[in-house]
């Protein structure tokens, strides 16, 4: 049993799925109150997508490892201050997303190298579409744009989601998506000749 | 059309995105109605939104490596290990249900420091242990413990239970062998697990729960391909029951597919990949 703790759970948990959220909440406790196969389970639950957010936020494999190993191995420690005032999942999704930042930062990876103003943004010598392409474009975005763009176009999570993640309001990340999104046509090529083939593209908006 | 600059790109984006005030968008509007460059970088970056839907898309969903998954378990074993020295009782409990119990072994992972390069070692179960106490749900990798017997020398293996049903095409990606990276995508992509107990399922290799078994079929396989192996998954290999076995060899990897009758006559392979 850890110390400080401040719940007082006494049942033990059982693996039954009916409340995925509230069964999240009830692995934590009881990780707090020092079950230790709780938090592998909780883990266990949410590390695909955790893995996702910290490889395409990385975008480096071995950089991606260590972020996730780090942040959940902070969350393991911390998890006696987890407040609850949200899910357990977007808990563990900011530490993650926080570590891959931090990551990111300290190593100023960004390959890019910032425009003046007046200056074209660059664009691809071709049109690119393939996985891999995608991939170095969206490395190359500002982290900030390519943490949210992860998260609300990769990942599928909602604007209010990503927001309560990365602790932004939520205009802030659709900006940072909006952002990230013209960049990442400039990148692959796609203001140039955005529609393959054809002369006239549609107007087609999001 | 004309490329315009970064801080004017930006501009644009919020502005198709609606997130400007009122007089800034004002701003914007008479400029795509009075320039060129403005009007046709505005209908472009409209016009590119269904491909960057499709191009983001097409990055896939990513599912946790296995060596990824094995590192991060042993690393939270690690965590919650009591600071004394020695085996702690749960853990050790743990290993003999896992022994004892096939359905447990089906949702564990165990660290297994068989000594898998010098495999005439003799000896009784060598690694410590612990079963997750839950049922799994897909995830494949559980909790890894390694031990520290003392009567070995040889490499680790870590033994998986992920019940993947693994292909050809998804074989090396899935299981992180040094091979490219970030290729666990796609329509290749390693299928969810099966369901551990199912009829035909990870059960067909409960023979090879036994660390004495496992020996055999390592050695056979070892014996067949040289190597060390480094990661053992119980797992499927195009729907079949199969013990998926990564084999180092200096900076390189093999990866084996072997059935349930491994080690009986032979490594009973199914599929190599190239060494």
């Amino acid at each position: 049993m850890r110390g400080g703790s401040r719940w007082t759970v006494t049942d033990r948990v059982q693996p039954v799925d009916t409340q995925p959220g509230a069964d999240d909440r009830a692995l934590l406790r009881a990780h707090v109150d020092g079950d230790r196969d709780a938090f592998a389970e909780l883990v266990r639950r949410h590390r695909d997508r955790l893995w996702a957010v910290a490889l395409r936020t990385i975008g480096d494999r071995e950089d991606a490892a260590d972020a996730l190993q780090e942040a959940l191995i902070s969350a393991y420690r911390s998890a006696h201050r987890f407040r609850g005032d949200s899910a357990v999942t977007t808990w563990l999704h900011r530490i993650v997303v926080n570590a891959c930042l931090d990551r990111v930062r300290r190593r100023a990876v960004r390959p890019t190298v910032p425009l003046a103003d007046t200056e074209p943004l660059p664009v691809a010598p071709v049109d690119s579409d393939t996985a891999l392409d995608v991939r170095a474009a969206l490395a190359q975005l500002p982290v900030e744009q390519r943490a949210a763009l992860v998260l609300v176009d990769v990942q599928g999570y909602s604007v209010a989601e990503a927001a309560a993640i990365l602790d932004v309001p939520q205009g802030t990340v659709k900006s940072r998506c909006a952002r990230g999104r013209a960049r990442l046509a400039a990148l692959l090529g796609y203001l140039r000749n955005p529609v393959p083939g054809a002369d006239v593209p549609s107007q087609e908006g999001r | 059309m004309s490329p315009i600059s970064e801080a004017d790109l930006d501009r644009l984006a919020d502005y198709t995105a609606g997130l400007l005030d009122q007089r800034e968008r004002e701003r914007v509007d008479a400029l795509i109605a009075t320039d060129p460059v403005w009007r046709d970088a505005h209908e472009t970056l409209l016009a590119a939104q269904p491909r960057l839907d499709a191009a983001l898309a097409g990055l896939g969903a990513e599912r946790l490596p296995v060596d990824v998954a094995a590192q991060l378990d042993a690393a939270l074993v690690r965590e919650g290990e009591p600071a004394a020295t020695g085996t702690p009782v749960k853990a050790r409990r743990s290993w003999r249900r896992l022994l004892l119990s096939s359905a447990a072994a089906a949702a564990a992972v165990v660290a297994v420091f068989a000594g898998v390069v010098a495999l005439s070692n003799s000896g009784g179960p060598t690694g410590s242990t612990t079963s997750n106490g839950y049922r799994g749900q897909g995830g494949g990798a559980a909790l890894s413990a390694p031990g520290r017997p003392e009567d070995l020398s040889g490499g680790a293996a870590t033994v998986l239970h992920s019940g993947t049903d693994y292909t050809p095409q998804n074989l090396s990606s899935a299981l992180g062998a040094g091979q490219a990276k970030d290729t666990a995508t796609g329509p290749h992509a390693a299928a969810p697990n099966a369901a551990p107990n199912a009829p035909g399922g990870d059960g067909d290799l409960a023979r090879l729960d036994d660390p004495q078994a496992l020996r055999g079929c390592l050695a056979a396989i070892v014996a067949r391909r040289g190597g060390t192996p480094s990661v053992v998954d119980f797992a499927r290999f195009q729907g079949r029951p199969a013990v998926v076995v990564v084999l180092a060899t200096g900076a390189t990897h093999r990866i084996v597919v072997a059935g349930p009758a491994c080690g009986l006559a032979g490594p009973d392979e199914l599929y190599t990949t190239p060494a």
